[in-house]
């Protein structure tokens, strides 16, 4: 009986904390739709402003989160690189100890690079994917279904956040320098190190294709519905229901 | 003499039918760059449906998403693949 209470106490908990917590999707315009189905041009347009800039203060938050980690790795790395040197001294000769340092350097450098392209590519496609939103809402706002617009775009969403999620993680990770044996197997030794980063990266970067891609099917999804680009959002007069219904597209207002 | 003047005949024919056929294509040739050009009424006609103004318009977004560069990961490593072949 006690476990039961003690599980049910934590359930609720985490379920608590997930409704604080509350994605940022759910202030999307769709989701004010999905509230309530009218809306005027003025909220249409403040409503995306403020989703957009939580998009863009989310990122921030993101980038100086790594910023502040990637402080602390940055004395983490000088140490391993001071082991590295001792571990090398005596066992290989002096220009193949400099090659290897350059090595371990340049794949930690490497790692930030692609992590920052990375995270650059994902918020362009997240900024896409509010414009995909904004599209499909001006569409729903007619009363024309798009629901499977819809689902892409949750799709697409899942799979940045996904695809940033992993880029974090990578972000944050420290490389250990090469185990040295022999300088006979230098090569096989500091390839191991080289082919770790390579497996990571491309692991990441599959993440982001596969958000590119889920984000290139929402827009073919909207860009199915006919004369998809001339609805706008309807003036106050056309928003009674069978106006919403009736209404052609041609009537818009910017 | 009467060979002669219808050896005469022909080559004017000849040279006759050379210069219509040369106005003609002219002409042919002068009409067709006329239609070249769209009129503004056309081009004007074809912004407006296209809507190119519109920051969500499904142009937009494709010429967005396909401006998108992930990048080649495997160029990136040129340099620590040099210097590793040099070890």
């Amino acid at each position: 009986m006690r476990k039961k209470i003690i599980v049910g106490l934590i359930l609720s908990l985490v379920l608590t904390s997930q409704i604080v917590a509350a994605p940022p999707w759910r202030n999307t315009i769709l989701e004010r739709i999905r509230e309530k189905k009218q809306i005027s041009v003025e909220e249409f347009k403040k409503k995306r402003e403020e989703f957009k800039n939580l998009i863009l203060q989310k990122q921030i938050e993101l980038r100086n989160k790594i910023k502040e980690k990637r402080e602390e790795i940055k004395s983490k790395i000088e140490d391993l690189k001071q082991q590295l040197r001792e571990r090398m001294k005596e066992r290989i000769s002096q220009i193949k100890q400099k090659i290897v340092e350059r090595i371990y350097e340049r794949v930690n450098a490497l790692n930030e690079r692609m992590t920052n392209h990375y995270l650059n590519v994902l918020d362009r496609l997240e900024l896409i994917l509010e414009k995909i939103e904004s599209r499909t809402a001006k569409v729903k706002l007619h009363g024309k279904d798009v629901s499977q617009v819809e689902s892409a775009i949750n799709e697409a969403r899942l799979a940045i956040d996904k695809a940033r999620e992993a880029v974090e993680k990578q972000a944050e990770k420290v490389y250990e320098p090469p185990q040295i044996t022999t300088e006979e197997n230098l090569r096989t030794d500091v390839g191991k190190l080289r082919k770790a980063l390579h497996d990571d990266l491309k692991a990441v970067e599959k993440l982001v294709k596969e958000a590119r891609d889920l984000v290139h099917k929402a827009a073919i999804a909207l860009a199915q519905i006919p004369r998809v680009n001339e609805y706008e959002v309807p003036t106050t007069t056309e928003q009674t229901t069978t106006a919403i219904q009736q209404a052609i597209p041609t009537q818009t207002t910017e | 003499m009467e060979q002669k003047t219808q050896t005469k005949t022909n080559i004017v024919a000849l040279v006759v039918i050379i210069l219509l056929v040369l106005i003609v294509g002219g002409l042919i040739y002068w009409q067709s760059k006329r239609t070249i050009p769209p009129s503004p009424l056309i081009s004007e006609e074809v912004t407006r449906t296209k809507g190119p103004g519109k920051e969500d318009s499904t142009d937009t977004i494709f010429k967005e998403i396909e401006s998108i560069d992930i990048g080649n990961l495997d160029q990136e490593f040129k340099e620590i693949d040099q210097d590793l072949n040099s070890l």
